[in-house]
């Protein structure tokens, strides 16, 4: 793929990833990026948690940072908005979970719309898992 | 991370109705927050601030400013 091309698919990306659109973006990678990154799209497309194996797939291995840590991001910035209607223990710490590293790798990659949707979410979670100290901010991490 | 932290970014983004949106939805779960944790004084600037914002911006859906985003 054209290194324009290939500029132009993650300006798309990140701009779906800012909206809070990450299936979106997922979808336009499965859509236009070249064949590695494609399939490592589709892996996670049908089975989400492949992205705790991330180290171990071949096909995610070869691809570069930046897009790992997109694939990464698209993958706990859709898991905290599927989560956000848990409201069971374990719910909850899923959603902070999920909220937390996107928001992390959103202040990586440099959305700070998504960044500052998931802390806001992650706070949410935290308060209602009473943990007021970590839902203020007082506790960074 | 939390409330404040969020709170920190929102203020640095330009002011769009969608970042608007989100810093007036951040100050009123803060707000929500403060009162659970009996901090009426806090909540209270919170809770004024997210209201004047929407007062000054109809852009922003009323409807979603004092509803809990779940």
């Amino acid at each position: 793929m054209a290194k324009n091309s290939k500029d132009e698919l993650k300006k798309e990306v990140y701009e779906y990833l800012r909206k809070g659109l990450p299936l979106m973006a997922l979808d336009r990678i499965r859509s236009a990026a070249r064949d590695d990154l494609k399939m490592a799209a589709e892996k996670l497309l049908k089975n989400p948690t492949v992205i705790q194996e991330i180290q171990e797939i071949q096909e995610i291995q070869e691809i570069d940072d930046e897009w790992k840590d997109l694939l990464s991001l698209i993958y706990f910035s859709h898991f905290s908005l599927i989560t956000s209607e848990m409201m069971s223990l374990e719910g909850l710490a899923s959603w902070s979970v999920a909220s937390l590293n996107a928001a992390k790798l959103a202040r990586k990659l440099g959305i700070p719309e998504l960044e500052a949707r998931t802390i806001s979410n992650a706070a949410k979670a935290l308060s209602l898992v009473n943990m007021p100290e970590r839902a203020n901010g007082v506790s960074r991490g | 991370m939390g409330y404040l932290e969020a709170d920190k970014v929102y203020r640095s983004l330009e002011r769009t109705a969608d970042n608007l949106r989100g810093l007036v939805s951040n100050l009123n779960d803060f707000g929500s927050f403060c009162i659970e944790q009996e901090r009426f004084g806090e909540a209270e600037k919170y809770l004024n601030e997210a209201f004047e914002l929407v007062k000054k911006n109809p852009r922003i859906p009323s409807a979603q400013t004092f509803l809990p985003r779940f």
